[in-house]
């Protein structure tokens, strides 16, 4: 079991380190992408700091926690595109018919649509975005429970695990219908909706944003538990929820590649 | 204008270009799951700042110089303003460019703006009904207090700005995609200046003005916040006459520049074009 | 133990016909016509470590698919298959680290970076011990004359190198049974001639199964003994290449040289003619009639030369499928 894990971390690795030179020769792409994401970054940081300058309080939460869900935001959100890249040359995968030769190799049938391509650039913006986060986390005194902190970066994973399994049911949902950028979309918009404190929309969108794509359980819940205001209930049943998300996208997978396993031309 | 006047001016050029509309108009069908998304997803980010500006405002009437309904109007006029003056389908220049299909536009006995700008038209008009709606039916649901100016002089620069800043966009993004007469990277290109510089710097998201000083000052030397800037603040009357004259004059030199490198980077990139491609 | 056993293989497409127009894009929404494509249709076989076999057939007769279901990629609609001892539609790793399945247009190569960089990408994937990927990277190499361009990026190779370096790549890990489809379409003459030298190589050297369908009757000429004829999803031979024309051709070829002009129509009188481009005339005459009808021409005719040939497999096999698409 460890063997495996350990040859897959390898080659998650050696594949990502092929795509970073890869990117080095349209590196002109990389840094105008790079450049974009650092300026969105900032731009939305500045535009809170100076609205919440004047107001302080957002939906009832103080400057610093809105920054806190900001920049939770963000880690999640960046981690999940560098992690779960692969998604986005999928289509291209099936249609071509190349993803035949990699159903046929001895690695699980998802590991290329999913981890494939791995983004260094969105690797570079995580480390200083961690290290503010952190610098942040000191600094205005959120870290001071340990067991809170704990509690949050085991939520973090569990947001990880989420995504993965929300980004297996869109690359199942590929593999049966040739389409997949709606979805990425769709997924990305309502995530995005999780930059400010959820709690600034109405109950009905919060129900969406629960039960439809939990994007409430991904980003707001481990950002509020850091801020220790969540219940027992609410982080047990972020666990639950992944792991419901978990087990049925992989049911849902392995019903997609039976599907395609019988149909594929 | 006069190119305008001259291309529609006779019947048999004017068919021609409604055809094309039309055909552009069928296309939209064809891709409707595609419009229908990007509908959605205007939609999507219409919402979430409307709630963003209602919860900052919460119960106060006034904040950073907006009243509670100059800034849900101001965000009802950013989702009317993308339809209409965002809205294009010019990005398919660039592929055409790449993929060597451009061939068959210019071999075609047509202008290559006016072929453009036709295909645009279509895409703001169906922008345009489909956000009336959207906007109709937000104001309906949630009952705000949409701002609606008091001078009739008002209206008229509102009209005129946006159609300036229709112009001006469209030769903004025109010079965007012929950098695909020099380099294949053109998404990176037009995603960084064609999204988020025009995304924030043109005031698509919040209005400038909530930026501190230095910034928006170095914000407003760019040609962006015309596009959606300034067309709005003209409409919540916060901008002096003399003000809205002069963005006005500053957006038509802008546009006159982008018109002018439009033009000049065409004919150069038309030049190389025969090279390769096709 | 046959290497590969195939008993009753039976593969069925759902295929929905739609109505063209709009109408009948609303009308597919509520009732969709469903047609059952017979791929393959109960077809059984075995073969033996070491072979070298080749599919052929006409188009859509079937040996895509009954490859695919070979090596795993489709879940057989009912038989059974045994390749290696596994049922290949598990995927089992253990299975899937012995097979290798090459598609003539599709790539696994990188296409930014040089091949050796896809080489170790699988190297490490198949779980190849150093030593063992060092000796078959060298061997494999030198058999196809790609020393040079290891590490150029291979965007800017031709395609013959590619299809080289993408041979490697399908080959880094020794795979006991090999399937390649199509694998010399796409490619110049020339190509060709060392793709079939290359596969005949790798057979001999390495003692691996390799299973190929082709259009081309010259692959199949040059490297299969035992030939499998698919047509319609059904199995119409199972055998030896050199039985084919034993069994199916009933007539033979005389192939003259004319040392004066004829006039046609007495040509006709001999036999069946093929092709008659002057000074050459080409007969076809049944086997038994070949001795008789070659002293009547020797006799008759201002013959210069004379050939008795069997007729070509294509023209057999053509034959066998008048009315077909066949190349």
């Amino acid at each position: 079991m460890v063997h495996m894990v350990a040859k897959r971390l390898k080659i998650w690795l050696l594949m990502a380190s092929m795509g970073a030179q890869s990117q080095f020769l349209t590196w002109i792409a990389g840094a105008m992408f790079l450049c974009g994401k650092i300026i969105r970054f900032l731009i939305f940081f500045v535009f809170l700091f100076a609205v919440l300058d004047s107001t302080k309080t957002l939906a009832g939460y103080s400057r610093d926690q809105v920054i806190i869900f900001f920049l939770v935001f963000n880690i999640i959100d960046i981690a999940s595109q560098f992690l779960f890249r692969g998604v986005y040359n999928f289509r291209f995968l099936v249609r071509s018919g190349d993803y035949d030769l990699d159903l046929l190799k001895p690695l699980p049938a998802y590991f290329r649509p999913i981890f494939g391509i791995t983004d260094i650039l969105d690797f570079l913006m995580l480390i200083p975005l961690l290290g503010y986060f952190i610098w942040f986390g000191f600094d205005k005194h959120f870290f001071l429970n340990p067991a809170l902190l704990i509690l949050f970066f085991l939520l973090l994973g569990n947001s990880l695990v989420l995504s993965f399994a929300l980004h297996l049911m869109m690359v199942a949902v590929c593999l049966l219908t040739s389409q997949i950028d709606p979805l990425v979309w769709i997924y990305r918009d309502l995530t995005n909706m999780a930059r400010f404190p959820t709690d600034i929309y109405t109950k009905g969108v919060q129900f969406i944003l629960t039960f439809t794509i939990p994007v409430i359980i991904l980003i707001t819940v481990p950002a509020k538990v850091l801020m220790g205001m969540l219940s027992w209930q609410w982080i047990g049943g972020a666990f639950l929820i992944s792991g419901l998300f978990l087990f049925g996208s992989l049911k849902f997978w392995r019903y997609a590649l039976s599907q395609y396993s019988s149909a594929s031309s | 204008m006069r190119i305008l006047s001259e291309t529609y001016s006779s019947v048999k050029t004017m068919r021609k270009y409604l055809t094309l509309a039309k055909l552009t108009f069928e296309e939209y069908f064809v891709y409707r799951l595609n419009f229908l998304l990007w509908r959605f997803r205007s939609f999507i980010s219409f919402l979430t700042l409307l709630f963003f500006w209602l919860a900052i405002y919460g119960n106060k009437s006034g904040f950073l110089g907006y009243q509670k309904s100059q800034m849900l109007t101001y965000v009802v006029g950013i989702a009317f303003l993308r339809g209409i003056v965002l809205g294009s389908r010019s990005v398919d220049l660039a592929g055409q460019v790449r993929s060597g299909e451009l061939s068959k536009v210019i071999l075609a006995p047509l202008k290559i703006f006016q072929f453009w700008f036709t295909r645009d038209l279509v895409d703001k008009s169906l922008n345009l009904i489909f956000t009336l709606v959207e906007i109709a039916l937000i104001i309906s649901l949630l009952k705000f207090p949409f701002y609606l100016p008091k001078n009739w002089e008002t209206y008229f620069c509102f009209v005129v700005f946006v159609l300036l800043s229709m112009f001006l966009y469209f030769f903004l993004s025109f010079v965007l995609s012929l950098s695909a007469f020099w380099t294949e990277d053109v998404w990176a290109a037009r995603w960084l200046f064609g999204i988020i510089f025009l995304e924030f710097f043109a005031g698509a998201f919040f209005p400038i003005d909530v930026l501190p000083k230095t910034l928006a000052g170095i914000i407003n030397l760019t040609p962006f916040p015309y596009l959606v800037f300034f067309p709005l603040k003209i409409w919540l009357e916060q901008i002096t006459a003399g003000a809205a004259l002069k963005a006005m004059v500053i957006c038509g030199l802008w546009l006159l520049f982008f018109y002018w490198l439009a033009k000049f980077l065409w004919q150069k990139g038309i030049k190389n074009y025969g090279a390769y491609g096709g | 133990m046959a290497i590969v056993q195939v008993r009753n293989l039976k593969k069925y497409f759902q295929v929905h016909k739609k109505e063209p127009g709009l109408v009948g894009s609303i009308k597919s929404i509520f009732s969709r016509k469903y047609e059952t494509v017979r791929a393959v249709d109960n077809v059984s076989f075995a073969l033996e470590e070491g072979e070298l076999v080749g599919f052929i057939g006409p188009n859509g007769a079937g040996k895509t698919t009954t490859l695919k279901c070979l090596s795993g990629l489709l879940y057989p609609t009912s038989g059974q298959i045994s390749v290696l001892n596994h049922t290949p539609s598990e995927r089992q790793t253990k299975f899937l680290k012995q097979i290798s399945l090459i598609m003539g247009q599709k790539n696994q190569l990188w296409w930014d970076l040089p091949p050796i960089e896809t080489f170790l990408l699988n190297k490490e994937i198949y779980e190849v011990p150093d030593e063992q990927y060092q000796r078959t990277l060298n061997e494999l190499v030198k058999l196809l004359e790609v020393e040079e361009i290891l590490k150029i990026q291979v965007r800017k190779l031709s395609l013959g190198q590619r299809m080289k370096c993408e041979l490697i790549a399908a080959l880094i890990h020794n795979p006991r049974v090999l399937f390649l489809d199509e694998p010399t379409i796409g490619l110049d003459v020339v190509m060709q001639k060392k793709m079939r030298d290359f596969i005949k190589e790798y057979n001999q050297r390495y003692q691996a199964t390799i299973i190929l369908t082709s259009h081309y009757m010259g692959d199949v000429k040059e490297l299969c003994k035992k030939v499998l004829i698919i047509d319609k999803g059904k199995l119409v031979f199972d055998g030896l290449l050199s039985e084919i024309t034993r069994r199916f051709a009933d007539s033979k070829i005389i192939s003259i040289i004319l040392a004066k002009e004829v006039d046609p129509k007495i040509l006709e009188a001999f036999g069946a003619i093929k092709e008659f481009s002057y000074p050459k005339v080409t007969f076809s005459v049944k086997r038994g009639e070949v001795s008789k009808t070659t002293a009547k021409i020797l006799e008759l005719l201002p013959v210069a030369d004379l050939n008795i040939e069997e007729p070509a497999i294509e023209d057999i096999i053509r034959d066998l499928f008048i009315g077909k698409d066949y190349a």
